[in-house]
């Protein structure tokens, strides 16, 4: 047990977490009403490229949380850095509900502009495998009688499935795809600026959103440690 | 934007835009309500296994069950 580092980072959550939950009101509160009423339509979409302010954060948020996810992992299995993996194990319900969000949006979206809400294209597939490698992760995790088992084979996938990142992140670039092409390029910006306020607003919230929750969860992971430490005691 | 009316339509693509938000709402609010309950359930739990010192103010139940939690 290494429970002088984890209450370290508790010590350190509880003065981050008010200040990051303030923000994340403070992000929606602007972002919102900037992203369903004050920005403008788009030339082409209308109204529907609203729901980018959504889908596209969202996206970001699934890859995000699965970066955090392997580099966790990764220093886990190398430097067996228990907070990184208590990290590593908050980030994925997260991120699979951010990479659930982006994809039910895209369909959202897809259907009146694409005329289908579905394609099985290179983004929108390689977008689902990173769903289904959340669920592996997750599921990997407790389907050993031994915990450490478990957190090692998810930790190992977490790893091997980071090489999906990058095929997320260029398959536009790569294959002929449906899906707009990246917002930031070397290209430049491909929105109107006046669409950049709202997105950033909301990449702001949910990004603060994940930090109040990824400490929340973290926090729940350090107690059901001290659970199973006081009921050997009370064994013993 | 000239009336509620006119917000509510989304240019005709309510049945789109609305629901794309409300996923949002009840994605992000579902598990920050999972994860509260989580938390509180497990301190309950330690609380009953290992009832808590007296405690004035929340700094000082930290303090105790940091304590309590090295020593285990």
């Amino acid at each position: 047990m290494h429970l002088p580092i984890q209450h370290v980072f508790l010590k350190l959550a509880a003065i981050i977490q008010p200040w990051a939950a303030g923000l994340c009101i403070l992000c929606f509160l602007f972002g919102l009403p900037i992203a369903l009423l004050f920005s403008p339509p788009d030339y082409q979409q209308g109204d529907t490229v609203r729901i980018m302010y959504i889908h596209v954060p969202a996206a970001w948020m699934g890859l995000f949380c699965y970066g955090v996810m392997a580099a966790g992992s990764a220093s886990y299995l190398i430097w067996r850095h228990p907070v990184a993996n208590m990290v590593a194990k908050a980030s994925a319900p997260i991120g699979a509900m951010f990479t659930a969000l982006c994809l039910l949006t895209g369909m959202l979206w897809g259907e009146p502009m694409w005329g289908t809400p579905w394609v099985w294209d290179a983004r929108l597939t390689s977008m689902l495998v990173l769903f289904f490698l959340y669920l592996g992760y997750m599921a990997l995790g407790d389907a050993f009688d031994s915990p450490e088992q478990g957190d090692k084979a998810a930790a190992i996938l977490a790893l091997v499935g980071s090489v999906n990142l990058p095929i997320i992140k260029f398959s536009v670039d790569w294959w002929n795809s449906l899906h707009q092409p990246s917002i930031f390029s070397m290209a430049g910006v491909s929105v109107d600026t006046a669409m950049l306020p709202p997105l950033f607003l909301m990449v702001g919230a949910f990004q603060l959103y994940y930090v109040v929750v990824v400490l929340m969860r973290v926090r729940a992971q350090v107690l059901t440690a001290k659970i199973r430490a006081a009921r050997l005691m009370r064994a013993a | 934007m000239t009336s509620l009316d006119t917000v509510l339509d989304m240019g005709g693509y309510a049945a789109f835009v609305w629901p794309a938000y409300a996923l949002a709402i009840v994605g992000l609010g579902a598990l920050f309500i999972l994860t509260t309950r989580s938390v509180k359930t497990q301190q309950a739990e330690l609380d009953r296994l290992r009832p808590p010192r007296s405690e004035p103010t929340s700094g000082a139940s930290e303090a105790a069950d940091n304590t309590t939690g090295s020593g285990a």
